[in-house]
């Protein structure tokens, strides 16, 4: 599998967050490694929607800055199609702290679903 | 599990109004609770492991096959091992608060061993909620993001 594209979208966010967290190449350069060589990797990064001709995938990324786990780190989505990995979007979970907190998941389950 | 039930007991008992953020065990309260812990954590450690292998099994087939009964089991499973590792983290937290360093090398790697599993199920919760319960905003965004290539990309010419 090779990484074919980013989103102009994805740039700019990706720009900003390794600005604001100091980000070097080598932590692009490990991480596309990786997602190259696995792209659906268990358990960092799942397929969230299967659209038939085109996957999405999520992964979560540890911030190598932070001393904290890969839930406070960062999310990148992007599509699988055939042999290419189309780059979507990513985001810093530490921005988005209180939306990505897992209690608000497990009301937004027991809310929707009414499962739990 | 019914281990963590004395322990959650014991919280409510001894919190009595106050706030957990800045309440203290008692010294032989707190006692009880470290020797507690190494089967606290190993009972949970366990059953932790096969709930998330079998998360993988089933998140790592493609979402077409995924059956939503499955994993709205799974999804349950995942909670409920999310909160019985609470104690434990309350416990780990209230042992090693501001003092982490001058810890025990065994308490450290407890410390850390229990998060990394607390923080493996925190992720398999919030996919759990992306797929059963999809932020709108957000998938319409990856959704248009996803199409764009569909659309300003040319395919590649098949002559040469």
């Amino acid at each position: 599998m090779k990484i074919a594209d980013q989103n102009p979208a994805y740039q700019r966010e990706l720009k900003r967050i390794t600005k604001k967290h100091k980000l070097d190449d080598s932590f692009l350069k490990e991480l596309y490694k990786s997602i190259s060589k696995k792209p659906t990797q268990q358990p960092d990064a799942r397929i969230i929607r299967d659209h038939g001709s085109y996957q999405i995938v999520k992964r979560y990324v540890k911030n190598p800055k932070k001393k904290r786990s890969k839930k406070s780190g960062f999310r990148i989505w992007y599509r699988l199609k055939g042999s290419d990995i189309y780059l979507l979007m990513i985001e810093d979970a530490s921005e988005k702290r209180k939306e990505l907190s897992t209690e608000i998941h497990i009301r937004t389950l027991e809310e929707r679903l009414k499962i739990i | 599990m019914l281990i963590s039930i004395p322990l959650e007991l014991l919280y409510d008992l001894e919190l009595s109004g106050k706030s957990r953020s800045t309440f203290k065990s008692s010294p032989k309260v707190l006692l009880a609770k470290i020797i507690a812990l190494p089967l606290l954590w190993f009972v949970h450690r366990t059953l932790t492991t096969v709930t998330l292998v079998e998360i993988n099994k089933v998140l790592s087939s493609s979402s077409k096959d995924l059956d939503p009964e499955k994993i709205r089991q799974l999804a349950e499973k995942a909670v409920a091992q999310y909160r019985k590792y609470e104690p434990i983290i309350k416990i780990l937290d209230e042992i090693s608060a501001e003092k982490y360093k001058g810890l025990p090398l065994i308490i450290r790697w407890l410390y850390k061993d229990v998060h990394r599993f607390h923080d493996q199920l925190s992720c398999d919760i919030e996919t759990f909620a992306n797929i059963l319960a999809p932020d709108d905003a957000l998938f319409t965004e990856l959704d248009s993001r996803a199409e764009w290539y569909e659309n300003s990309r040319p395919e590649p010419s098949l002559s040469t």
